[in-house]
């Protein structure tokens, strides 16, 4: 079942077509790589499924419900959709520990200064940060961590979105979170993917690396020049003479 | 005695109207040049509602609150349709045309000539007039002021405000409406910034348009990143040093024919220096 | 650092309340008599604060040896705000303990000061206050002002125009507060006196040199005359210059700020005709006298500001009732009530019941081949 699916979306920028007439769709529960030579459309893709920008024309359709032609960046997490950034941001001048609680408290402004729950947050918080192993620098300021460290936090961010409590993430954009980091994160990313998936959560992750692509994705698609060139199974996938000329250039 | 006490009042004044500053643009990142409107906006409430309706002092308050929350409601809503240096750039305008119409609507605020005669605050019996017993009032409306910010920015709301200075597209993506809490918090800092107005009108029984030109909001954002933004101990700080400075360098023996200038270039030279060695503020962490 | 900073900040508190306290607690000296100074030295009305001072010590000059103790004059910068207004008349009744203050600059403008004075019974005398605008000014027996009555001012020119038949008269004026209320007054007067319209009436902020379009919205309204009242003398010389380029051939009325050396250099011949009230101490000797021993004190391009005879003649006022023996500020004041004394541009200084200068009267003057001349 289709938990995400697009018709025909196209974005542009000063006549410059970054995404084309795209029509996709993304598979409950399963975990999908979106991968395509540099400049194919993959972050603007993220970035129009998350309201970053807007659609200049198509749909979105939600869980099979709603379809949308525009989605505003606040309603996205009303979507269930969350997401790391390509380029890392994080709250720089915050502390570890609040870049997470900041994801946990209630949305409504009054609701927000009042908040109830602070413990069940803090322990939310708490058992995020240790599963990307962040937890001894939880009152560090997220300025001042490494970079792998900053990677970490966000998809720790990310992960504090499916919180067990009510307003849970369903689809998670994971866009180069393996980027510039150190074997033993990667290995701490790929924990924390497998277990969304074990939790029936949805990824989609942007990657170049093709070796983790085959490890995690189930399914893979792929863009060129802002279209689909190709979509499926990895091992069917990325074995397509057209994938291999358009990505890895052979 | 007097004198300190005058001293300690504007301290007091200046405290809430800092720390109500410090609520837009330290915690939440947003650069507002538009204080000195809302301080004068409550500063006019309570100095026509005496003078012209007799009106309690704190009653007036609480109708300049209400004034002031609402005119802030409507320009926050325009200016947030700006960002950054247009945001500055927009509320700079704003406190241009609120002084204009101190200055010109001049039925209901005498234009130039400004309001005198105002009157000090009187509670069930109980008489402010004496410099002492205002002082105690404004040290306990001070008080109020910095535990109400301190509650707000500890609070979730605050974390909130936080994530909106440091990146407000990437809170947006976690589900936030940041125009909402954007608002709420202009709105708080401007009914707090109209609290002072208040307080200063009582205080020194007269009020005109020249008190809350633009030189007054910005002198209240250089006490703010003086003191050091999102910090409101830094920002009282910043207060007890911008109010004090001045006051000491009159007793500085200067030959009386240039003391004036002296005094001036002395403060500018001071701020210049702290702000080289310490451009974080004297208690802040945080940097514009 | 951070202890570093406190302890900075903590050492500079010191001080500052050390010199406080210290000289709170220095026995008041009997034998000298403190008068306060407060004027704008930074603010706006810097020039007129300038001015103010060197009147004041010029009076002092003349006064020193017939009052019976020594005169100590103790000078506070006002800043120009309500505040520093405050601020500067607090420091100087309490910490100084003076007996009587001349000042504030601008006292319509910044009021603050009044009730502190009322209320610890120390004279004030504004040399810069227009006691017109002053609301309740019977609250107030201890403030008092040597500037110009404005309605003298206005009612000779109402009279000069009268006499010269205008009919449709247009009014121009910049933003500042003291401007604004002065053309109102103007106007007002004018709708009153019954013989003239005011056709047309433009606003623009202070220091503004571009007049071509109000001068094109001024000329369609076919004034006889017009009336320019700015703060910033300076923009007179465009105003002037660009009338004539428009072809607007009508009378130009102003204020005594017409008389500005600078302006006539920068735009020679640019004003001639036009024509301003002067109060008649123009004409005076003790004026021209009192010019030279400003130049002889403070050098050949020392300025005067254009409240500079006004400071003189307050702090002429006060030394007259020091000299006559008065001391606490209840005697001061009663003895200013009662003074009469000779002053620049008067034989007669004097107050009114409402504390303030009277019988000033004003003459008609023009510029002619960029001389200042009085019209007969």
């Amino acid at each position: 079942m289709n938990i995400l699916e697009t018709k025909k979306i196209t974005k542009h920028f000063d006549g410059v077509y970054a995404v084309d007439g795209l029509s996709v769709s993304f598979e409950k529960g399963k975990i999908t790589g979106l991968i395509g030579p540099n400049g194919s459309g993959k972050s603007t893709l993220i970035n129009l499924l998350t309201g970053v920008i807007q659609i200049n024309a198509g749909s979105v359709v939600i869980s099979s419900k709603e379809e949308v032609i525009k989605i505003l960046p606040h309603e996205v997490s009303d979507y269930g959709i969350t997401r790391t950034f390509q380029e890392v941001r994080l709250f720089e001048q915050m502390l570890v520990i609040d870049n997470i609680l900041v994801v946990l408290t209630k949305r409504n402004v009054f609701s927000s200064l009042f908040e109830t729950h602070k413990k069940f947050h803090l322990e939310r918080a708490e058992e995020v940060l240790k599963k990307v192993d962040l937890w001894k620098k939880r009152n560090d300021l997220a300025k001042n961590l490494s970079y792998g460290q900053r990677k970490l936090l966000e998809v720790g961010r990310m992960l504090a979105m499916s919180n067990g409590f009510g307003d849970d993430s369903d689809i998670f954009f994971l866009d180069e979170p393996f980027a510039g980091l150190f074997p033993e994160m990667r290995k701490i990313v790929i924990g924390v993917i497998r277990h969304l998936k074990e939790q029936g959560k949805t990824v989609i992750l942007v990657e170049h690396n093709i070796d983790i692509i085959r490890e995690l994705c189930d399914h893979i698609i792929v863009l060129d020049n802002g279209k689909l060139l190709a979509g499926g199974i990895p091992s069917d996938v990325l074995s397509k003479r057209e994938v291999m000329d358009a990505y890895l250039g052979e | 005695m007097d004198y300190l006490i005058h001293i300690a009042i504007l301290i007091g004044i200046y405290s809430i109207l800092a720390l109500s500053l410090n609520l837009i643009v330290g915690y939440t990142g947003l650069l507002s040049i538009t204080q000195a409107a809302f301080y004068g906006i409550g500063a006019y409430a309570t100095a026509i509602l005496l003078t012209s309706f007799g009106m309690n002092f704190f009653l007036s308050i609480i109708v300049g609150m209400i004034i002031t929350g609402v005119v802030s409601l409507a320009i926050g809503y325009v200016l947030s349709k700006f960002d950054g240096d247009y945001f500055a750039l927009g509320s700079f305008g704003f406190n241009i045309i609120v002084y204009s119409i101190f200055l010109n609507w001049q039925s209901l605020t005498r234009g130039p000539l400004g309001i005198p005669g105002i009157s000090k605050p009187s509670l069930f019996g109980l008489d402010f007039g004496e410099n002492i017993i205002f002082l105690i009032l404004v040290i306990i409306f001070a008080l109020a002021v910095y535990f109400t910010s301190r509650f707000i920015t500890n609070s979730s709301f605050g974390r909130v405000l936080k994530a909106i200075r440091e990146d407000e597209k990437a809170i947006e993506v976690f589900g936030y409406n940041t125009l909402f809490f954007k608002l709420t918090i202009f709105a708080i800092g401007a009914m707090i910034a109209s609290i002072a107005g208040a307080l200063f009108a009582s205080y020194i029984t007269y009020v005109d348009p020249t008190s809350f030109a633009l030189s007054e909001s910005i002198f209240i954002l250089a006490i703010i990143i003086l003191g050091g933004l999102a910090n409101n101990k830094g920002v009282v700080l910043g207060v007890v040093c911008l109010v004090i400075l001045p006051e000491a360098l009159r007793f500085v023996g200067f030959p009386s024919d240039i003391a004036a200038q002296m005094r001036q270039v002395t403060y500018g030279l001071i701020l210049i220096l702290l702000m080289l060695y310490r451009p974080q503020g004297l208690l802040g962490e945080y940097k514009l | 650092m951070k202890k570093i900073i406190y302890i900075i900040i903590v050492i500079v508190v010191l001080i500052g309340l050390i010199f406080i306290i210290t000289k709170n607690k220095t026995p008041k000296d009997t034998s000298i008599i403190k008068i306060g100074v407060a004027v704008d030295l930074s603010g706006y009305a810097a020039n007129w604060g300038e001015g103010e001072v060197k009147a004041v010590q010029l009076a002092l000059d003349q006064y020193k040896d017939k009052i019976s103790q020594p005169v100590e004059l103790i000078i506070e910068n006002t800043k120009g705000n309500d505040v520093g207004t405050v601020s500067a008349v607090k420091k100087l009744i309490e910490i100084d303990h003076v007996q009587a203050i001349i000042g504030p600059t601008w006292g319509d403008s910044y009021q603050g000061g009044m009730p502190i004075a009322e209320q610890k019974g120390i004279a004030m005398i504004s040399p810069s206050a227009a006691i017109e605008t002053l609301k309740n000014k019977e609250k107030f027996t201890y403030f008092f002002s040597t500037w110009w009555p404005q309605t003298s001012e206005i009612n000779t020119l109402i009279d000069h125009m009268n006499l010269s038949d205008i009919k449709r008269l247009a009014i121009v004026n910049d933003q500042d507060p003291f401007d604004i209320e002065i053309t109102d007054s103007l106007k007002k007067n004018i709708e009153a006196n019954g013989k003239i319209s005011v056709v047309s009436r433009e606003m623009f902020p202070v220091g503004v040199k571009d007049f071509r379009t109000i001068i094109a919205k001024i000329k369609s309204n076919r004034p006889e005359a017009v009336f320019i009242q700015v703060t910033d003398t300076s923009t007179m010389g465009p105003f002037m210059k660009q009338l004539k380029e428009q072809n607007v051939n009508i009378k130009v009325y102003t204020t005594p700020d017409a008389e500005n050396t600078d302006n006539i250099t920068k735009f020679p011949n640019a004003f001639d005709g036009i024509l301003y009230a002067f109060p008649s101490y123009g004409q005076d000797s003790s004026y021209n006298a009192l010019v030279d021993r400003l130049k002889s004190k403070y050098g050949a391009g020392a300025s005067q500001g254009p409240s500079f005879v006004n400071a003189y003649n307050a702090a002429t006022m006060l030394f007259e009732v020091l000299k006559g023996g008065a001391r606490t500020g209840t005697e001061i004041r009663d003895a200013l009530n009662r003074v009469n004394v000779p002053g620049v541009g008067s034989k007669d200084l004097s107050f009114s019941p409402q504390g303030q200068l009277q019988d000033v009267t004003f003459i008609m003057k023009t510029i002619t081949n960029n001389q200042f001349v009085e019209i007969k």
